[in-house]
């Protein structure tokens, strides 16, 4: 059933040119940067500094850059879906009848977002790779602790990375997923789940509430960025893997509870 | 086998108390005006909607813990229900696949439901593409392509034109001839009338009535033509009305046709014909529904 979930998510249309306009980003980064040189005096988003020195941290800025919002919301738009679509198609009731458990329709939807999440990430390291090599210079990268790694670690780094972008995504997917079995509209489910990403920002952007930062999705987003170190400095990427699976165990819970329980009726 | 199933959305009661049993081997009608409340009890037999009383069970397993049965069921509840951009093919496969039936047997079980309801052509067609009536086509072909023992179909020829419905007709015939039980939604009397042989009456979210169709004829109270000479004797019985024909109908239970019969005869009329007029479903459903429809 999971193989199949994930054949409807990767052979809708709109999924596939979502993914497009992904892999286009870093290509338009790359162009920029090679037009107009990298930020004087190390400026600007993250990593920007670096991505004319060599090839592979044109992926790991085109990661940064795209992991606040543009991301979040490929990902939303997919989570959201995923049983609001199905609900609004008339499918949904087939489906269920069909799988007899509507934990293991839930369970496989949310996977093939998760899945859809690395996809998305992968697809922005991917292309950034590819066009980093036909940039910029693609001999020994310098990390960001200013140690010269061989260039296949620095491509390791780059796939390393990209999964872990991928995987801070699935509390979005949770929000998605929880958000998509209470109504009939993907769009609203989107709109909610990014409401709340953005809301989780803007909360992380107030000193005042810094208190609440660790358990905000969004709080440490940028941590793959710390696979560019030597070594790797692992602490902030292990606290995000750990938020993530907080908002998938409360998140997950509720979508369970309300799913099970609910009358579908579309 | 549905007991006392009740059920309200919000502050709406749609359902009270609605009970019937659908014999193994048949097509069974479940009639009822839009709104009486004919696929609210579809769901809930389904486990799609959860009733707020009674109980059902669906063959043999309670509702809506149904597990052990799904793959015995197979359904088409208001209307198809597809992926638009996938193709025919690829919908009837994803629902298999959610039963879990091996890859290597869907191919096979998707082709022969497609042909059963004349889709075989355009298998590869993406379904966004289709027409209403082949889009209710394969609804029903959702519901048959994993060969359920039961199944429950909801206003299956809606969309479908005359010669779709025959078809559609002719093939719910032939499978509750290999010996699978058919629970047939419909507010088309006529339709019931051709297929079913039992039926219940919905309306107004109640089961006004329930039971093979023969008994149902039974216990209606029958008309009655009567042809004889002289006529004064035959007009003087109670609710007797004068046809066009020179005969006579009047109203009683098939148990008092014989007194009648000896009262005639008693007082000298020669009688040559008796016959009972046989209700038709429609009859009997408005006896029980009222003229009109009330949607509430």
């Amino acid at each position: 059933m999971f193989a199949d979930e994930l054949a409807r998510v990767f052979r809708r249309p709109r999924n596939l040119v979502i993914l497009v306009l992904l892999g286009l980003l870093p290509l338009v980064l790359g162009v920029v940067v090679k037009v107009a040189g990298s930020p004087r005096n190390g400026g600007g988003p993250p990593l920007f500094a670096q991505i004319t020195q060599n090839a592979v941290f044109l992926p790991a800025a085109a990661l940064a850059t795209m992991g606040a919002l543009v991301l979040p919301l490929a990902v939303a738009i997919v989570a959201g879906d995923a049983v609001a679509g199905d609900a609004a198609n008339g499918s949904l009731r087939y489906l269920v009848l069909a799988a007899g458990s509507r934990t293991r329709v839930l369970v496989a939807k949310a996977t093939a977002g998760l899945v859809f999440a690395l996809a998305a990430a992968g697809v922005v390291a991917l292309v950034g790779l590819v066009v980093g090599a036909a940039l910029f210079p693609h001999g020994r990268p310098v990390t960001l602790s200013g140690q010269e790694v061989s260039l296949a670690r620095g491509v390791a780094d780059v796939v390393v990375s990209a999964l872990v972008a991928g995987a801070s995504l699935v509390g979005v997917v949770a929000v998605g997923v929880a958000l998509s079995t209470m109504t009939a509209s993907s769009l609203t489910a989107t709109a909610l789940t990014l409401a709340i990403v953005i809301a989780t920002e803007v909360v992380g952007a107030v000193p005042q509430l810094a208190g609440v930062r660790p358990v905000l999705v969004s709080t440490y987003w940028g941590a793959f960025v710390n696979v560019f170190r030597s070594p790797a400095y692992l602490t902030p990427i292990v606290k995000d893997l750990l938020e993530q699976a907080g908002w998938l165990v409360v998140w997950g819970t509720l979508a369970v509870s309300n799913f099970s329980q609910r009358d579908i009726v579309t | 086998m549905a007991e006392g199933l009740s059920k309200s959305f919000g502050r709406t009661r749609v359902l009270y108390d609605v009970s019937f049993s659908v014999p193994t081997g048949s097509i069974f009608g479940f009639l009822g005006p839009n709104g009486s409340g004919k696929t609210t009890s579809l769901r809930i037999l389904l486990g799609l909607v959860f009733a707020d009383g009674g109980s059902a069970q669906v063959l043999g397993s309670d509702v809506p813990r149904l597990e052990g049965v799904r793959q015995r069921v197979g359904a088409l509840v208001e209307g198809p229900g597809y992926v638009p951009y996938l193709s025919a093919s690829d919908n009837l496969a994803r629902l298999l696949a959610a039963r879990g039936v091996p890859r290597r047997r869907r191919d096979a079980m998707v082709a022969d439901a497609l042909e059963r309801v004349g889709l075989g052509s355009v298998a590869a067609r993406r379904v966004g593409r289709f027409s209403l009536g082949m889009r209710q086509r394969l609804g029903i072909a959702q519901a048959l392509v994993h060969e359920p023992e039961l199944l429950i179909l909801d206003e299956p020829t809606n969309g479908l034109d005359p010669a779709g419905m025959r078809e559609v007709r002719r093939l719910l015939v032939a499978l509750a001839s290999e010996g699978r039980t058919v629970v047939l939604s419909t507010h088309l009397l006529s339709e019931a009338e051709q297929m079913c042989s039992g039926v219940a009456f919905m309306t107004q979210g109640r089961a006004a009535r329930a039971g093979p169709g023969a008994d149902l004829r039974e216990r209606h109270e029958l008309s009655w033509r009567v042809r004889g000479t002289p006529l004064a004797p035959i007009l003087a019985l109670p609710g007797a009305r004068p046809c066009r024909d020179g005969s006579v109908e009047i109203t009683a239970p098939r148990r008092e046709i014989a007194p009648i019969v000896t009262h005639l005869v008693g007082v000298g009329v020669q009688l040559e014909e008796v016959t009972p007029l046989v209700p038709s479903l429609e009859d009997l459903f408005l006896a029980e529904v009222g003229e009109g429809f009330d949607v509430r």
